[in-house]
Formats: C-alpha cells, sequence, structure tokens
C-alpha cells in the first residue's frame, strides 16, 4: 500500500471505478484519476453535475472500496468527512452527536469549534429542531471534532441561501486555516471552488477523469477584490474541449 | 369527563351481569359480588398469588426469549437477504402452525415441564416477534451507517445510539402484541400440562363445573395483565419515541 513520497500527503491513484447500476451491468463511474494533496493544501474537486465527484469522495473515505487502483490517507488516517446532508443522529442533541464521533475531544476544543461555528447555544437541542444551516454547522463541527488528518467536504454550502453561504464560508475558512488541515471540497460552483481553495482539480463528465488542475495564484485574502475571471476563463477553458 | 364514561361504562357492565346472573341462575353465571367473595377466598388462602405468580412467572420467561432470540433473528434477516431468503418460508410455516399444534408437539417431545411449556408459549411468539423486527432492520437508515463507518465508531456506539434507537419502536410494537398473545397461549399450555398456574386453575373449575371459581381467577388475572400494559409497556413505548417529540 505504501509510496515512496511524503507521508503526510493525501494520494490518489484510481485506475477505473465502477458501480452496480439497477439490475444491469455495473456502470463505469472513474477512469483513470491520480493526484496528491500536500499537508495543509486546500484543494476544490469540481466537474459537471453526476461526474462522479461525490463517488471519488467516498472512495477515499472507503466508503466504496477501490478494487482497480489505491488511495492513500495522511498519516495518521483520521478522516473528518462532512456529507451534502447533515446525517446527524435525530435521537442524540447536538452535542452527544458530536461526542459520539469524537469520543477523544476535549472540552475546550469542542467549546472553540462551537464557538467558531456560532453553535454554543444549541449544545441541547436535537437535530429536528435546527435548520439546515445549522445543522449543517453540526456536522462541520463533528468532522473537526475529531482532529482529522483530512478532511472531505461535499457540496456544503448546497440550498443554503447566498448570505447564508458566505458566511459559512467564512467560519469554514478560518477554522480550516487555523488547523492547517488537508482539504478536499467537493462543489459544482467554480466561483465557490476558486474562493475556497488553494487548487481546483476539474472532473470531466462521466467516466470522470482528471482534466485540469488548476492552481489559484493570489492568496485568499487578497481575492476578494482581485479580478478572478482569467483563472475562471482558464478552467473553463480546460474543461470544455474533453467535455464528453 | 372522560373518566367518568369509563366509570359509567364500567357500571353498566355490573350491572348487565347482574341481570344476566339473575336470568341464567348463579351456576351458569354466578353474579359479581359472589365471585367477588370467591377471589376474596383464593386470595386469603394464598392460593390465587400462587397461581399468579406462577403464570407470571411463565409469561415473563417466554417472553423474555421470544423478544431476545426475535429481534436478533429479525435484526439478521432484515440486514442480510441471503438469510432472510433462507429462513423466510420457516418463518411463515411457523407464524401459520397453529398454537395448539406447538405445544403439544413441546409437551410429546420434550415432556409435561416448565422447559416444554415455556419453550411452546415461546415458539409462538417469535415469529410475530422476528417479523417485526425484521421490518424495522429494513428500514434502517443506511446514511446513519456510513457516518458510524466513516467516524469509526465502536461497535458498542453504533448499537446503542445508531441501531437500537432505530430499532426501538418496532421492538416496543412486537413487545405490545407480544404480551397480549403471550398471556392468553400460557393458559393453554397450564391447562393442557402444568399442576399451577391460573390456566392449571381454570381447567380445573372446568372439570368441576365451578363458573364462580373460574371466573374468581379469570378476573383478577386480566386486571394484573392490564396493569402491566398500563404501567410497563405503554410508558416503554413513550419511552422510546420520546425524542420524536420534542421536535414538535
Amino acid at each position: 500500500m505504501s509510496h515512496a513520497g511524503d507521508s503526510d500527503r493525501l494520494e490518489i491513484a484510481v485506475e477505473s471505478l465502477s458501480l452496480p447500476h439497477g439490475s444491469g451491468a455495473p456502470r463505469q463511474i472513474l477512469a483513470s484519476i491520480g493526484f496528491s494533496l500536500a499537508a495543509g493544501e486546500i484543494a476544490a474537486l469540481t466537474g459537471p453535475s453526476g461526474c462522479g465527484k461525490t463517488t471519488l469522495l467516498r472512495a477515499i473515505a472507503g466508503l466504496i472500496h477501490v478494487t482497480d487502483g489505491r488511495v492513500r490517507l495522511p498519516n495518521g488516517g483520521r478522516l473528518g468527512f462532512v456529507f451534502q446532508e447533515p446525517r446527524l443522529l435525530p435521537w442524540r442533541d447536538v452535542e452527544t452527536n458530536v461526542r459520539l464521533a469524537a469520543p477523544d475531544a476535549s472540552d475546550s476544543d469542542l467549546d472553540a469549534i462551537f464557538t467558531a461555528l456560532g453553535l454554543t447555544d444549541h449544545h441541547c437541542d436535537f437535530p429536528a429542531t435546527l435548520s439546515l444551516g445549522l445543522a449543517r454547522r453540526v456536522a462541520i463541527a463533528r468532522a473537526f471534532a475529531i482532529q482529522p488528518d483530512i478532511l472531505l467536504l461535499d457540496e456544503p454550502f448546497v440550498s443554503l441561501d447566498a448570505a447564508l453561504a458566505l458566511r459559512l464560508r467564512e467560519e469554514l475558512i478560518a477554522l480550516i486555516d487555523e488547523r492547517a488541515v488537508t482539504t478536499l471540497l467537493v462543489t459544482h460552483n467554480v466561483d465557490e471552488a476558486i474562493a475556497l481553495a488553494d487548487r481546483v482539480l476539474v472532473l470531466s463528465s462521466r467516466p470522470a477523469q482528471l482534466i485540469a488542475d488548476v492552481q489559484i495564484p493570489i492568496p485568499r485574502e487578497a481575492r476578494g477584490g482581485a479580478d478572478l475571471s482569467p483563472i475562471k476563463a482558464a478552467i473553463a477553458n480546460k474543461a470544455a474541449p474533453t467535455d464528453r | 369527563m372522560n373518566y367518568l364514561l369509563r366509570t359509567v361504562s364500567l357500571l353498566l357492565l355490573l350491572i348487565a351481569w347482574q341481570i344476566g346472573a339473575n336470568h341464567l341462575g348463579p351456576r351458569l353465571l354466578p353474579p359479581p359480588m359472589s365471585v367477588l367473595v370467591a377471589i376474596n377466598e383464593q386470595a386469603r388462602s394464598g392460593a390465587l398469588v400462587a397461581n399468579l405468580a406462577a403464570t407470571l412467572g411463565r409469561v415473563a420467561a417466554s417472553f423474555a426469549l421470544a423478544m431476545s432470540f426475535g429481534a436478533v433473528i429479525g435484526v439478521l434477516m432484515g440486514r442480510h437477504p441471503a438469510l432472510d431468503r433462507i429462513a423466510d418460508s420457516w418463518v411463515v410455516i411457523l407464524l401459520n402452525l397453529p398454537a395448539l399444534v406447538i405445544i403439544v408437539l413441546a409437551y410429546v417431545w420434550i415432556g409435561l415441564n416448565e422447559v416444554a411449556a415455556i419453550g411452546a408459549v415461546a415458539l409462538n411468539k417469535l415469529p410475530n416477534a422476528i417479523v417485526t423486527v425484521r421490518e424495522g432492520a429494513r428500514a434502517l437508515d443506511r446514511q446513519l451507517d456510513e457516518v458510524a463507518q466513516v467516524f469509526r465508531m465502536s461497535s458498542w456506539v453504533r448499537a446503542r445510539h445508531v441501531l437500537l434507537p432505530q430499532l426501538a419502536p418496532y421492538v416496543a410494537a412486537a413487545a405490545r402484541s407480544g404480551l397480549s398473545l403471550v398471556w392468553k397461549i400460557v393458559l393453554v399450555v397450564e391447562l393442557m400440562g402444568r399442576s399451577n398456574g391460573v390456566g392449571f386453575e381454570i381447567g380445573v373449575a372446568f372439570q368441576l363445573f365451578d363458573i364462580r371459581l373460574l371466573l374468581a381467577y379469570a378476573i383478577p388475572f386480566v386486571f394484573v395483565m392490564l396493569a402491566i400494559e398500563t404501567f410497563v409497556v405503554q410508558p416503554f413505548e413513550r419511552h422510546v419515541a420520546r425524542w420524536r417529540f420534542r421536535s414538535a
């Protein structure tokens, strides 16, 4: 399994991945995909809808077994996953939901995470009483509480209104920066990818291949005022011709 | 208001009983007062409590057996389709086998003893528990399973906080229907092959044609089972569903 190179990198080398499709033959979702993330790097994974972004994320998390290829998690291998749906246990309150996933988390660390995500008043709330935005925050808190070596986020801002999404984005970035967590973020939104990531990985449509790997040269703090359209154009350009 | 109506309804029942007794004569239907005296007699001699205790012990043992085996088998069948396909026809057969057949076979094969009695009752209830819990296991949320897997929750945490809360409403439903089934079958088992218990006494009363004695056992027994239903089973059902109400 091990591979020469930094042991704190996330390394992905998938040759091919197929999933059962209805009662018929398995359908190939991923073609050859290889990339690696350095420790602390934040990458966004984007591509046309249905191309296999979520499948790749699930394969990295071990929810889908990769037979043809391999996934190497960074040292420690602790994985924080934020699913598209919050996926909280409805019969446990917010704090218990987080603690069950992260039994070793210290009180002070939980406090810090809850404060950073604006959850301090919600320790004892039950999931059904939370808005989607709050439930997402709890799911994010749960992923941070385990002190992940790699953080996987599946469309964490989808179905939130723009203002809420923007605020959550800022809180999330602050947490990621503070903890220097290697992060892979799936998003269909190129603007979001450019705003958040150090690097944007673009997948083709199914079976997905990596068709672009674009570094964002502008530091994140400076992106607010900068003209990002050339980068966006570059991504679109690389994505278009191979997008079969 | 509700309370009042309930009292009125009970009083009406007593009056109807008294009128019936006057019509049929005390041999066929002894009046309420006479049955009350008989209950008192049985209670004073200690026989009532001893027989009730024997029956309740059998109810508890066979109920516990059927529920624990039923829950485990139900979960396994609900989670593993291959196992479900193999065992499903056995469950269907057991579900449709008359209680009497199981009881007679148990007594013939195992002997007229406590093991056969309790085993026969448990076996009668078992398929019912399996089918109900299996429904629950089939409805388990795969998304939460994945959360447990990704966050590497221990099997204890998974069972206690992810699986059990989802299964609890089904287990409670099985328990409720199970209890009423079990206590009825226990009486038959006692009548056929035990020498104590409410069912045995009812058998004696039948042979002596003593309706007064029969009612003196049947009525307290029904009250005890009603009390268990009201003060144990129903609160348990509310307890396992309590998180649903917090969301209101």
